[in-house]
């Protein structure tokens, strides 16, 4: 049979169609499964938009990570509550009688763009960053002198510098980043897209909303004038790679199709996928993390319904925290029986309040409290509605939901509104709007929670002029200062707030951080921020 | 008793001018079937607290994501309630949001369109530019700075869609309107003076109506879907209410995992938009007098 | 026909205006204290006061709007967001050819594969094309937008590995929003090019055409569609206004960040200089467009072009009954 034309079109084009196809399907995308050695990148999904990588902003987890890899503090601290470590200074001293703290730097400083760092440069950043922030974090002190070259002075305010451990944390972790004056003065965006740090890495390109490429800085001071850097300083990556990934489920498909290397974002949902047994459970490995941000509830005084300990007592035993940890975190999670978490910087937080179970999930126990209440108001179930306010923030209204339809089923209303954070931070001043809040917020001491502030967040609930204010007052102020603290002075404190059922802690979550196999170790600082420059890998 | 007479005589018209486009409309099969399968909906959802099997927020944390069974006809959710009972009161919610918004924007648009297209001169002109400003910001993104301003809920969900739809109800009218004043029965109600509250809504309005009949019915449908696009930002109706936008949005992320969460609802929102959508077609066919045949 | 394009650009200025004065109202009125928002909860009532007379809060109604007026009008400096400190400017710059590309590549595919689809159900009126054509418009305007894109997402990204699914790094990145975005487009454009087809269809002058012989194309093409446009045009003067807003959630899903988004925040946020400044913008584009449309009604209808060179009709009026 002689082969046609024809024929021989059609052969030709099968096979080009087929080549073709075949190609794209084996092309694209399959960064995932190539074996690469000696990785010099990481690709990192983050969900936040870091906006600003300004030295003085107030940001999100995003912009604190990006932060901590190009910033220094004054000193670094390894692990919440640990004792500072040296990072741009030495050493500090405190002087109580004068507010003073005195800081001697070290040697052979400069940032990324050369320019030398000498104490003037700190106090600079100091003063500059307290007049641009305008922020209540900045507070503590009033001003910084530079006294030589080496040597600055930090005048706290007398309040603050005998509050307890906060010249520690205010010197690392709450700390101000440091900057050059010369830096300063060139960036044209007061550093906002154009940060100039002294930290082990350097912002080589930073698109708007989109992407920031960080590169590893070669001359990186604290290496060079032969410190020691510490853990989570070490630059073990040429270039960082972060992409800002909007939608939460994105993020799974983008670790899968290898267009990020790691994410500490994924959803609950999709973490199986990367755990044992899941689908990608050979390309990649699930740290777990503990969060940062914990659910909590607290009560408002003012309200009748809020005022009253035993409405307080029913809605937190109807609290079922199993359920809620086992269905939306699916069995992990920190528990948080003690109202305030654990490891506080304060460093009062005491492990043993964690073994209790504060308010056992019960609903009888829930019944009865709200039956007393009933008995002495002579209400009926009916006619009880508790205005529950929730933060729409890190899925607040997940638990949220839970424990609404557990308080319908003890036959009372709930009228449960979700508000933005911004109009969530209004409502909390209103007297009226609300019996009872949750919503999310990072771990605090006892002693920090209830700050001698007028307007820290705890005491928007309570009238100045009540009995009920003064007597919280009594309690907390031995706890406040370095001079008068003792632990019994705390555990007296968090009992009179657990008898009094005036905050419930309830759990937090664990980020769980997906890498890559290659990275045989991940690095956490101690803000719960992970640091990937500094993970050890392949 | 010249005016009852009219008056009858305007109704005896208008009463068989329905009944002719019912007639019409009856013979499109299309509008009859989409007609049909919206009244189907629409019933469930009016008896949803009958049909329900489970109350829509009871939640059961040991059953969750359970599959269609003999239980849960339809599954249960991340909560484990009951999939069935939520699309079936999420009907309530959803539809009601949808004809509440447009009957909203309905009645303030004919009464600033009436004004408009009637009175003429300046009274226009100024309603006019009110309605080029409230044009002028983009759908979605004012009703979202409106959701941001009223709150969260569905009243003002509903209020935020309604006003959204506003200048164009108001410009459909007038331009009919427009065209209407100078046909000669106007004139003759001028003659016999009457009041012209009467000439524009009781002999004005229902010639006029029709075009905003067929957009309002099929902006019922855009109405359910922008409510999604709404839940999607967090706005919108909060939970538990169970309007099936939200449920939508929120079953987003178990696209991969339980499909089905986002199936049913998406599928019951296809098919009220797409009825709702024949039923129009089949209205503005039957009620223009062009395509008689 | 210059003169009347002038007098359309004069009038869109004080429109913008009070779009202005309109948007500055709303967000005043809207509950939350943006102080707050920026400090954050630890700040005490000094700070938070001293934060709002920096911002400018703190002055009355009409000082706070004559300001805001004078420093976006006059100085055409649309300010700094609150939030990031980046100049809403420089934002603006980098977000708004991002939405626009979006919003015109989706409109623009909207109708190159719309109207043909919709000049081919009139022809084949009743007939499979056409029914396939009206069951598929319909279905495609009832699915919400992004179900439909995560879905193409996890098919065309994830399980066929074909483009990447998400930013905007290569060309490529921009096939699947586009798509996604375009096909309630389409489908909206198909149904409406569809009936005003039909009614062009059954005119005078189309019969005329029939009985003179001239080749269906020509019918088609050079004497139908060209009528049948008018109510097209306007109605996709309103889809670039649905695309320029609805973006938003494309823009989130695909992580390509734009405008919508950056309002959206802005608005939960209550980053006010954002929110104006981009609302206003939006207006200016939505105004500029709306103008564009009517000067393309001139080239397509020479009836209307001879209105506007006489200017003796209302032209919204005689636009209005075109499509009403």
């Amino acid at each position: 049979m002689k082969l046609t034309r024809r024929d021989f079109l059609k052969v030709s084009l099968g096979g080009a169609v087929s080549l073709s196809a075949s190609m794209l399907l084996a092309g694209c995308g399959s960064g995932g499964s190539e074996k690469q050695t000696g990785h010099t990148k990481i690709k990192v999904g983050v969900s936040g938009d870091p906006k600003s990588l300004a030295p003085y902003a107030l940001g999100n987890d995003a912009r604190k990570m990006i932060c901590f890899h190009i910033y220094q503090a004054a000193m670094h601290l390894l692990k919440a509550g640990d004792t500072p470590i040296p990072a741009i200074c030495e050493s500090y001293e405190m002087d109580m009688d004068g507010a003073t703290v005195t800081v001697k730097l070290r040697d052979g400083i400069h940032d990324h763009d050369g320019n030398p760092f000498t104490a003037s440069d700190l106090a600079y950043s100091y003063n500059t960053t307290k007049e641009v922030a305008n922020s209540a974090s900045y507070d503590y002190f009033t001003e910084v002198k530079a006294i030589d070259e080496k040597t600055a002075v930090i005048y706290y305010n007398p309040t603050d510098i005998v509050k307890r451990n906060n010249v520690e944390s205010a010197l690392a972790q709450g700390g101000v980043y440091m900057f050059t004056q010369a830096a300063w003065e060139a960036s044209e965006d007061a550093m906002v897209a154009t940060p100039v740090g002294t930290g082990p890495y350097r912002v080589s390109s930073f698109s708007v909303g989109a992407k920031v490429i960080l590169e590893k800085v070669e001359d990186f001071w604290q290496a060079e004038a032969g410190y020691e850097v510490p853990r989570d300083y070490q630059a073990n990556f040429d270039e960082i790679e972060i992409s800002v990934i909007t939608e939460v489920s994105q993020i799974a498909i983008a670790l899968e199709t290898g267009d990020i290397d790691a994410s500490a974002n994924v959803s609950e949902q999709d973490i199986t996928l990367f755990q044992e047994g899941g689908e990608h459970a050979d390309d990649f490995k699930v740290v777990k993390n503990e969060g940062f941000l914990g659910y909590f509830m607290t009560f408002n005084a003012h309200t009748e319904l809020g005022g009253n300990i035993n409405i307080r007592k029913a809605i937190c035993h109807a609290v079922d925290l199993d359920g809620m940890i086992n269905t939306l975190a699916k069995g992990e999670a920190v528990r948080m029986n003690a109202p305030y978490g654990t490891a506080s910087s304060a460093g009062d937080y005491d492990p043993k309040w964690d073994e209790r179970e504060y308010f056992p999930f019960s609903m009888d126990t829930a019944k009865e409290y709200l039956d007393k209440y009933l008995a002495e108001s002579g209400k009926k179930a009916e006619d009880v509605v508790v205005k529950f306010a929730v933060q729409n923030n890190a899925n607040c209204p997940k638990p949220a939901e839970i424990l609404q339809a557990k308080l319908l089923e003890l036959g009372i209303g709930v009228d449960m509104k979700v508000y933005d954070p911004a109009t969530f931070n209004t409502i909390l001043t209103e007297e009226d709007s609300y019996d009872f809040t949750m919503y999310c917020m990072g771990w605090n001491g006892v002693v920090n929670a209830w700050q001698l502030n007028d307007s820290s967040n705890y005491y928007y609930h309570f009238d100045k002029e009540s009995a009920m204010y003064q007597e919280l007052l009594s309690y907390t102020e031995p706890c406040m200062s370095r001079v008068t603290w003792t632990q019994e002075a705390t555990e007296k404190l968090w009992q009179y707030v657990y008898d009094n059922a005036w905050v419930r802690g309830l759990y937090k979550n664990y980020d769980n951080i997906v890498v890559p196999k290659w990275v045989n170790e991940v690095v956490i600082n101690f803000n719960r921020n992970c640091m990937y420059g500094s993970f050890v890998h392949d | 008793m010249l005016n009852s007479e009219k008056e009858q005589q305007g109704r005896g018209k208008k009463q068989s001018q329905l009944r002719e486009v019912l007639k019409r409309l009856m013979k499109n099969k299309t509008a009859a079937v989409g007609m049909v399968i919206f009244l189907i909906i629409a019933l469930a959802s009016v008896l949803a607290p009958v049909l329900a099997p489970y109350d829509y927020a009871q939640m059961n944390l040991d059953e969750t994501f359970q599959t269609p069974s003999r239980e849960h006809l339809l599954g249960t959710d991340e909560y484990g309630r009951d999939y069935l009972s939520r699309i079936l009161y999420g009907g309530r919610f959803s539809l009601g949001l949808g004809l509440c918004a447009q009957l909203f924007s309905l009645f303030f648009g004919v009464i600033l369109g009436c004004f408009a297209g009637y009175y003429g001169g300046k009274t226009d002109n100024l309603i006019m530019r009110i309605c080029d400003v409230w044009q002028s910001i983009p759908g979605i993104l004012f009703t979202i700075i409106l959701c941001a301003a009223l709150g969260t809920g569905w009243i003002n969900t509903v209020i935020a869609m309604g006003l959204g739809g506003i200048p164009g109800n108001c410009r459909m009218i007038r331009a009919q309107l427009l065209s209407l004043r100078e046909r000669e029965f106007i004139e003759a109600e001028h003659a016999i003076n009457c009041p012209s509250g009467k000439i524009m809504f009781r002999h004005l309005l229902p010639n006029a109506i029709s075009p905003l009949i067929v957009s309002s019915t099929m902006g019922i449908g855009n109405t359910i879907n922008g409510a999604a696009g709404l839940a999607y930002l967090g706005l919108g109706v909060q939970p538990p209410t169970p309007e099936w936008g939200a449920l939508i949005s929120a079953a987003r992320a178990q696209i991969r995992y339980y499909p089905y969460l986002i199936l049913y609802p998406g599928l019951m929102l296809a098919i009220t938009i797409l009825s709702l959508n024949m039923f129009g077609d089949g209205l503005r066919d039957a009620m223009d007098p062009k395509l008689k045949n | 026909m210059i003169n009347y394009i002038i007098k359309r650009l004069l009038t869109l200025i004080p429109v913008v205006i009070a779009v202005a004065i309109v948007i500055f109202t709303i967000m005043y009125f809207v509950p939350g204290d943006p102080a707050k928002n920026i400090l954050g909860q630890d700040a005490t009532e000094e700070q938070l006061q001293r934060e709002r007379e920096l911002l400018g809060l703190a002055d009355p109604y009409f000082v706070q709007l004559g300001k805001f007026l004078y420093q976006l009008f006059i100085k055409l400096n649309p300010g700094t967001s609150w939030l990031s400190g980046f100049p809403v400017m420089t934002e603006l710059r980098v977000r708004i050819p991002r939405t626009l590309l979006l919003s015109f590549l989706t409109m623009a595919l909207g109708v190159a594969v719309g109207i043909p689809l919709g000049v081919t159900a009139a022809v084949n009126q009743n007939k499979l094309p056409d029914k396939l054509c009206m069951i598929g418009s319909m279905t495609f305007i009832s699915i919400p937008d992004f179900w439909l894109a995560l879905e193409a997402v996890i098919l065309f990204g994830l399980r066929l590995h074909w483009l990447p699914t998400f930013g905007m790094s290569s060309w490529k990145c921009w096939i699947l929003p586009v798509v996604c975005g375009s096909l309630p487009g389409i489908a909206s454009n198909a149904r409406q090019t569809r009936s005003a087809m039909l009614e062009v269809i059954r005119s005078d002058y189309v019969a005329t055409a029939k009985a003179k012989g001239l080749a269906p194309g020509a019918i088609k093409y050079k004497h139908a569609l060209p009528n049948a446009l008018i109510p097209l045009i306007t109605m996709m003067g309103g889809h670039l206004a649905r695309c320029l807003g609805g973006s938003m959630i494309l823009e989130n899903i695909f992580s390509m960040p734009g405008m919508g988004m950056y309002l959206t925040t802005g608005i939960t946020q209550r980053d006010y200089p954002v929110v104006r400044s981009v609302v206003v913008i939006l207006a200016i584009v939505f105004g500029v467009v709306m103008v564009l449309v009517d000067i393309v009604y001139a080239f397509v209808d020479p009836r209307i072009k001879a209105i506007y060179e006489n200017q003796t009709f209302n032209l919204a009026f005689w636009r209005k009954r075109k499509d009403a």
